[in-house]
């Protein structure tokens, strides 16, 4: 299943898959750190901040939109002033 | 004769998650929003309803918790696909990998293991007829009810056009949004009591990862139903009773003296649901089937609106 989350992560480019691959590799063995370092907290928060990743990708047109209309705004008010 | 009553009755809880999952998968699919996150909202609702359930030591309240911890889930999955308009697959799996992290970090926190604790008497054993639990009955009261409304009341109209044809409910002035949103959050209602009957029904707590791709198999079968609620509940009774089938098949021995007439091994009938349902999967929706039985998807399912 990481690995799902690895390939939707690279969306298709193979470079972007070597960085994806270990981006979740890095979380992976910090978490297994985490283990070993506190008490309280256990790997699984990993498998938490990759949801959170994945959120954000899914959220990406979103929020590139949205940059472009606060650009397409800041653009207006230049050409009035 | 007792014996096959009590595999019926097996077979029936078994079916039971599998049916609520897969009823909720047809109100979310068939207005149009692609939901692999059933296995998700299952794992949530399930966690949410045993820790619950354990603190309040009542049932009724941890099943309630299930239905908000399903409904909280579906609705960040409902805002990433029909708000945000992102891809719906990629929100289904961000949606079943919080699922799978979020419950134990909050167990360790909460208990200090990795798992909800055992419940004594708080898990619902209200045996009404013969031992069964009132939720098992309420899968069939739900797919009564859904049927009902697929079939002959306006809201169902108004699921099926946001799925097929979301132009046509535009015009006639329905939010298909809002559509899309009730369709998602009924989604996530119905797996959060999947998961609370998994985890104060049927088994004594949670564990981790404890839907073990039931929502999966919820999935295939609503494609295997046709994407109907009678469809979709028929496909998970049939997955039901494949699963009690296995679970009486382990350790018989082979028959005719296959091999010496040793046992199968435990592991070779573990993998029968999955291999049945890999198989029915590529007979129903494959090209050679017969015409009526082809399962389609809804025509909108998946394109954001």
């Amino acid at each position: 299943f990481t690995g799902l989350g690895i390939a939707l992560l690279a969306r298709g480019s193979i470079p972007g898959l070597v960085f994806a691959a270990l981006l979740f590799g890095a979380l992976h063995k910090g978490a297994l750190d985490l283990d070993l370092e506190t008490e309280k907290v256990t790997r699984d928060l990993s498998a938490v901040i990759q949801a959170l990743i994945l959120v954000a990708l899914a959220a990406q047109p979103a929020i590139a939109g949205a940059f472009d209309r606060v650009a397409a705004r800041f653009a207006k008010k230049k050409e009035r002033a | 004769m007792t014996a096959f009553v009590s595999f019926i009755l097996t077979a029936l809880r078994l079916s039971t998650p599998l049916s609520y999952a897969a009823l909720g998968g047809y109100c979310s699919e068939r207005s149009g929003t692609i939901n692999i996150a059933l296995e998700g909202m299952m794992l949530m609702g399930s966690f949410t309803a045993a820790v619950v359930a354990q603190k309040t030591h009542c049932a009724a309240y941890g099943v309630l918790a299930g239905i908000g911890g399903g409904m909280a889930l579906a609705a960040l999955h409902g805002f990433l696909c029909i708000t945000l308009r992102s891809d719906q697959i990629i929100s289904g799996m961000a949606v079943n990998f919080l699922a799978m992290g979020l419950p134990p970090v909050i167990s360790k926190a909460l208990y200090d293991m990795s798992g909800g604790t055992p419940m004594l008497q708080t898990s619902e054993r209200v045996a009404s007829w013969f031992g069964v639990s009132p939720l098992v009955a309420g899968a069939f009261v739900a797919a009564a009810l859904l049927i009902f409304i697929h079939r002959s009341s306006r809201l169902g109209q108004y699921l099926r056009f946001a799925g097929e044809h979301p132009d046509a409910l535009q015009s006639q002035g329905v939010s298909v949004r809002r559509v899309r949103w009730l369709g998602v959050l009924l989604a996530g209602v119905l797996c959060g009591l999947a998961g609370s009957y998994l985890s104060i029904d049927h088994g004594g707590g949670f564990a981790r990862n404890m839907t073990a791709g039931r929502g999966y198999i919820a999935l295939a079968a609503l494609i295997i139903g046709c994407w109907t609620p009678h469809g979709a509940l028929i496909a998970a009774l049939a997955f039901g009773l494949i699963d009690a089938s296995q679970i009486l098949l382990q350790g018989t021995t082979l028959p005719f003296g296959l091999f010496g007439g040793q046992t199968v091994p435990v592991q070779w009938i573990q993998m029968l649901p999955y291999i049945a349902t890999l198989a029915i999967l590529a007979g129903a929706a494959g090209g050679k089937t017969s015409r009526r039985f082809r399962a389609r998807p809804p025509k909108a399912l998946g394109t954001p609106f």
